[in-house]
């Protein structure tokens, strides 16, 4: 099946997460949206096992606000005390859980994009009239991260191959470490960023306001229908949330 | 016609000189060759006459650098790319789109060639740096002489007059060296004005003038 133009993830995106924001207090409906929101990210092709270790980390978030909310702002039945202090109420965890959920949100939403090239990413947002410019900063941003990342392991490497072995290290010193290793892996891809710079101006970008395109999204019908039934759905939470159903 | 004209060039980075009052001047059609040690500036020298130095790169920089006769800083970005195709000396930090084929439109697309015209200059590109095969390949995922070739469909692709070349050929094997200098000789005898930087000699058998940096 052929991924949808990337202009309707912009749309479902959009809708997921603004919801994602504006529910504050309703687990159900949150958990609608996650279902909803799964169910899209798997039809386009989401790699959900690289997902789920990535939620695992979240997993500690849900407890750590639960217990949280449990101590500050206790509500529900009580489930867990010592000394007269509510550690965990019901309350607390469904606060937790609708953190959670909000996350989860974010990251699957993340996930759907990152399914598309990136080339296929800028050609969106600039024929949903985004400035070319800020199209590709944000596409040249995200491209160091990875590059970041990468530079930072091989840093490390280097370092254990002189035989630093980094795990029997302390925490404190591990940490200075870190701020070593990362100073000069931030000014390296600063220089790269430079050189990348002059090398885009050479071949005259920004010449002009605007610039033409050798690749081009074109809507077709699925795209049309996709779009109508994300409306449809944004719609029928609006509703849902007003009248509070 | 000079094509390129560099009067009294002197660059230094925090006080330590790098170009002292050079001069050269390059005419239209001719294919220079600059020679010199590691270090001796022949990179700085490639960014004056661009322009970048001083103004993306930092640093103290005195003397006139005259492209067809109008000062380098006063082209506009446009005109500079039409008159001026560098490829710079490292390939890793040039590439940055998802293939080679937007690699090349990259360019076009920014002085709004039309879309027809765009599609055969891409072709005519792939074929001129034996890059057919990889169209619609990752640059990440060439070696670093495909790369080099890459850069260098990218930046014809513009048709500049001037072309410069810091140390094409560097990451070439034997074979892929031979084949871009029978490139670079073509475009040579085509007319095209070149001002090419090298440690080596490799490129001495294309360039018509030689001169020791
Ligand atoms: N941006 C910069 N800031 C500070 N010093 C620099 C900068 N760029 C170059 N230099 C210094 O200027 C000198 C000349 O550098 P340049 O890159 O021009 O040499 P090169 O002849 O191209 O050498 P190579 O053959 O190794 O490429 C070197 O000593 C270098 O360390
Ligand atoms: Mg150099």
């Amino acid at each position: 099946m052929k991924k949808p133009d990337p202009r309707i993830i912009f749309a479902l995106v959009l809708v997921l997460s603004s919801f994602a924001v504006i529910i504050r207090e309703d687990l159900k409906l949150m958990a609608g949206l996650m279902l909803m929101s799964i169910l899209c990210a798997l039809a386009i092709g989401v790699d959900f096992r690289k997902m789920f270790r990535r939620l695992k980390r979240l997993l500690q978030l849900l407890l750590v606000v639960s217990i949280l909310r449990s101590i500050f702002a206790p509500s529900g039945t009580i489930l867990l005390e010592s000394w007269g202090i509510a550690l965990l109420t019901v309350g607390g965890i469904e606060m937790g859980a609708l953190v959670l959920l909000r996350f989860g949100l974010f990251l699957t939403s993340g996930a759907m994009l990152t399914c598309y090239p990136v080339r296929m990413l800028i050609q969106g947002m600039v024929q949903i009239k985004m400035p070319y410019e800020i199209a590709y900063m944000i596409s040249v941003g995200v491209r160091f991260i990875p590059q970041l990342a990468e530079e930072l392991k091989d840093s490390l490497i280097a370092l254990q191959l002189r035989g630093v072995v980094i795990e029997d290290l302390k925490l404190r010193k591990k940490l200075s470490l870190y701020t070593y290793l990362l100073l000069p892996v931030v000014v390296s891809s600063m220089q790269n960023a430079k050189e990348l710079a002059m090398s885009m101006d050479m071949r005259a970008f920004r010449a002009y306001q605007s610039r033409t395109s050798f690749f081009k999204l074109m809507l077709c019908p699925s795209d049309i229908v996709i779009l109508c039934v994300i409306s449809a759905f944004a719609v029928f939470m609006s509703v849902v949330l007003i009248m509070g159903v | 016609m000079t094509a390129i004209e560099v009067k009294n060039l002197s660059v230094s980075y925090d006080g330590y000189d790098v170009l002292r009052n050079f001069s050269l001047s390059v005419g239209v059609g001719e294919a220079v060759l600059i020679r010199g040690l590691s270090g001796c500036g022949k990179s700085t020298l490639l960014h004056a006459i661009c322009g970048l130095i001083p103004d993306v790169i930092e640093a103290e920089y005195s003397g006139e650098v005259l492209i067809f006769g109008t000062l380098v800083k006063s082209l506009s970005v446009a005109e500079r790319a039409k008159q001026l195709g560098i490829v710079f000396q490292n390939p890793e930090t040039q590439l940055f789109c998802d293939s080679i084929e937007d690699e090349i439109a990259f360019g076009l697309e920014n002085i709004c060639i039309p879309h027809d015209e765009m599609a055969q200059r891409i072709e005519q590109m792939l074929k001129l740096t034996n890059m057919e095969n990889f169209r619609f390949a990752s640059p990440k995922a060439l070696s670093g002489g495909q790369k080099q070739r890459v850069v260098l469909a990218a930046v014809l692709a513009l048709d500049p007059k001037v072309l410069l070349l810091d140390e094409a050929l560097s990451q070439l094997d034997r074979r892929g060296k031979d084949a871009l200098r029978e490139q670079l000789r073509l475009l040579r005898n085509e007319g095209r004005t070149m001002l090419m930087v090298d440690h080596d000699d490799e490129l001495m058998s294309i360039a018509s003038r030689i001169v020791n940096l």
